[in-house]
């Protein structure tokens, strides 16, 4: 039997982050892979920790320096207040939510006044609404979720700040690692839809969904999810998605970029790469990748048929399987007109590739010549002009095209493909990030 | 037959006469397959040292299984393209690029007044370092300015090498220096090889690593070789090895007879009576 101190606030989901090794931070593949929603590995119930064990809840004068620097972080900046904390352990950060868990029982028992215990710690309801920093109203209702929002932004930042600081070895050797801090963050935001009085056991997805918070769980997991994926980090990412479509089955914008990581993870990085044991890491083989994401995309696609992104990559992923008709089919029914810019160059980038294996030299050719006019100068599209030509037998314009490549920079001629595998969010991570911090920056 | 014979002589000398122009006209590309001839460039090894006296009758080349008839076999000096393709991504900084500098300083110094040499650089971009050109100290000068960072178009650089060598007369030796995986071409795997397949281009792959399963099949294909450095400190050995057997290997010539024009052509080269190590590439697509 399980004491819910430490453990309702700590559910197994971060206690399997704090025991799996730091993988995310040493760039290996853990087991982690997508799956469509629902999955297994995300059920709260079904996923033990062995060898851990609850931690005790944190001392009084410690939880007062976690509470300092969550109210006294500025959002986005990897500032003073926050870097007491940078450190901590996942010992530290385990007791934190012990605490945390301690508290919100104490508040939700009905008690104004008295004693009451937090793990070895004694003090006052009157107390805790002070170390708190709670506000009147707050005070009322006994509601912590300003605090948990704040911390869960703390947190965040943090990992960001890490994970951007991996190669300043400097920088990074005052962080801890990045997966603890969005560990910790996670479980501030799960533990949102825990209201003062609701049942120590209401963790299924139905209360999460219905939680008065949901804008900001949904806002935070489509963040960090997208985060996550801008970095092409393929530990972290499967994990978040996957626990994002727990709680919003269905969401198009999170189904669009579990199938980029898919897409990402059939990829030569991932499939060819050097330090990865795809059997011992259980990462599907590249056409097992291409069918979740042609799975994915299809999902996404039922939610919201207007997804021109998902309708544009679903055509990409069947041409990678040999499906060119299917591929030019879905890829011309693609409304690309209201799409961003790089969405609009993947299309024709990937309608010239799939007329170029129907045998359509004309079309392919004024594809490949429509993408150059979008993005002039962009390396994918001189490269699949000229591979185009070569096999065509068309040398000295192959060999033009080269030439032509090869005057330009990542400067001088912006290449959308570059972050390819950063799918629909994935490419406006930063902006996510902004917008979830923003109502709680402080003005100056 | 009468027409074959006929064709066999407008071939030959055609070959001829590119490879002679090539020492009067280095920068005029006369040289062209499009006359039907294939040309195989070929390493004869015989306890890991080449064999240098084999004369056309010695060759035994199957096109598709058939047996064709050798119209040229040269050991003499062709003058070399070098396209080299060198990973400039982040992993490549230090003492690591240092030594491959060095290698390349080393391997420009070693080759011949009529020899041209090209300079690509990749990490997710790819940049021109030079073009093939005589003029070796600006390939020298490129090598210098190099600059690493960012991602590996490894694939991409492959392509750019292989058309780019192929654009110019001579034989084009395409040296590819990586210490990473694929992770930013847009090109796949499958289109590189199936490029390769269609040009005379011999890929020697030096990896810096484990080399991956593209760089095993690219130069099968080309009939080229991967070798793997422990440290980098032996890439300066290790080009000059690469450079030296390159000009050991023989070029032998013929027009395909028997054999469906078009698809995939299995080659197969032997040298008659002798247990030796032919490496040669594993075919062409037409």
């Amino acid at each position: 039997m399980v004491r819910s101190v430490g453990w309702a606030l700590l559910p197994p989901f971060l206690a399997a982050i704090f025991v799996a090794p730091p993988a995310f931070a040493q760039g290996r593949l853990s087991t982690l892979e997508v799956k469509p929603a629902p999955s297994p590995f995300i059920s709260p119930r079904s996923v033990t920790s062995p060898g851990w064990r609850s931690p005790a809840p944190v001392s009084p004068a410690r939880f007062r320096v976690w509470v300092s620097a969550v109210y006294q972080h500025q959002p986005g900046e990897a500032d003073e207040p926050s870097r007491p904390i940078w450190s901590w352990s996942q010992t530290d950060l385990a007791s934190v939510l012990a605490t945390l868990d301690g508290i919100r029982a104490a508040l939700s028992s009905g008690a104004a006044v008295g004693v009451v215990h937090v793990g070895q710690w004694t003090t006052t309801v009157a107390q805790l609404h002070e170390v708190l920093a709670l506000t009147p109203a707050e005070t009322l209702s006994g509601d912590i979720s300003r605090l948990l929002k704040r911390g869960a932004i703390l947190h965040t930042d943090i990992a960001v700040a890490a994970s951007n600081a991996e190669r300043q070895p400097d920088f990074a050797a005052m962080l801890s690692l990045p997966s603890l801090h969005f560990g910790m963050a996670m479980e501030l935001v799960d533990a949102l839809r825990l209201r003062p009085g609701a049942a120590d056991q209401d963790t299924g997805p139905a209360s999460w969904r219905n939680a008065p918070d949901t804008p900001f769980i949904r806002a935070w997991y489509l963040a960090t999810a997208a985060f996550l994926q801008s970095q092409y980090e393929i530990i972290g990412t499967p994990g978040f998605i996957d626990r994002g479509l727990l709680l919003f089955p269905g969401e198009p914008r999170l189904l669009l970029m579990a199938g980029g990581v898919c897409e990402l993870l059939a990829s030569p990085r991932v499939q060819e790469g050097h330090d990865v044991d795809r059997s011992a890491a259980s990462i599907d083989t590249r056409d097992g990748n291409l069918r979740k994401a042609e799975s994915f995309y299809r999902q996404a696609l039922k939610r919201d048929a207007a997804l021109v992104e998902a309708r544009v990559r679903l055509g990409r992923v069947l041409g990678l399987k040999g499906q060119h008709k299917k591929a030019l089919a879905e890829l011309q029914a693609a409304r690309a007109d209201d799409a961003d810019q790089a969405v609009r160059y993947f299309r024709l980038l990937f309608v010239g590739d799939e007329q170029a294996a129907l045998g359509h030299e004309a079309a392919a050719r004024q594809a490949y010549g429509d993408a150059l006019h979008l993005y002039p100068g962009a390396q994918s599209a001189h490269l699949a002009m000229s591979s185009f030509e070569r096999r065509f037998g068309i040398r000295e314009a192959a060999a033009s095209s080269i030439r032509d490549l090869l005057q330009t920079t990542a400067a001088s001629a912006p290449d959308p493909w570059a972050e390819y595998y950063a799918a629909g969010d994935g490419r406006r991570a930063q902006q996510l990030l902004d917008g979830l911090r923003e109502p709680f920056r402080r003005r100056r | 037959m009468r027409r074959n014979a006929a064709r066999l002589l407008v071939i030959v000398p055609a070959l001829l006469l590119a490879l002679a122009s090539l020492s009067a006209a280095p920068q005029k590309p006369t040289f062209s397959t499009r006359v039907e001839a294939v040309r195989v460039d070929v390493l004869v090894t015989e306890n890991g040292q080449p064999i240098r006296d084999l004369r056309p009758a010695d060759f035994e080349v199957r096109d598709n299984g058939i047996v064709q008839q050798i119209d040229l076999a040269s050991f003499e000096y062709i003058p070399l393209n070098v396209v080299l393709a060198f990973d400039a991504s982040d992993s490549v900084t230090g003492e690591r690029l240092e030594h491959l500098r060095t290698a390349g300083f080393g391997l420009l110094d070693g080759l011949l007044p009529q020899d041209r040499a090209a300079l690509i650089t990749f990490n997710h971009v790819l940049s021109l370092g030079s073009l093939l050109t005589g003029s070796l100290d600006a390939v020298r000068q490129a090598l210098r300015a190099i600059t690493p960072g960012g991602g590996t178009a490894l694939y991409d650089a492959t392509y750019a090498g292989l058309v780019l060598g192929e654009s110019d007369a001579g034989r084009t030796l395409l040296l590819l220096f990586t210490d990473g995986t694929d992770t930013s071409s847009y090109l796949a795997r499958e289109t590189v090889l199936n490029i390769a397949q269609r040009t005379e281009v011999v890929v020697y792959a030096v990896a810096a690593g484990n080399p991956t399963a593209f760089e095993k099949d690219i130069v099968k294909q080309t009939g080229g070789a991967r070798i793997r450095v422990e440290a980098t400190a032996d890439l300066p050995k290790v080009f000059a090895g690469i450079l030296q057997e390159f000009r050991e290997r023989y070029v032998l010539s013929y027009s395909p007879r028997g054999v469906a024009s078009g698809g995939w052509h299995q080659i197969d080269v032997r040298v008659k009576g002798r247990r030796v190590v032919v490496k040669a590439r594993a075919g062409y697509q037409r």
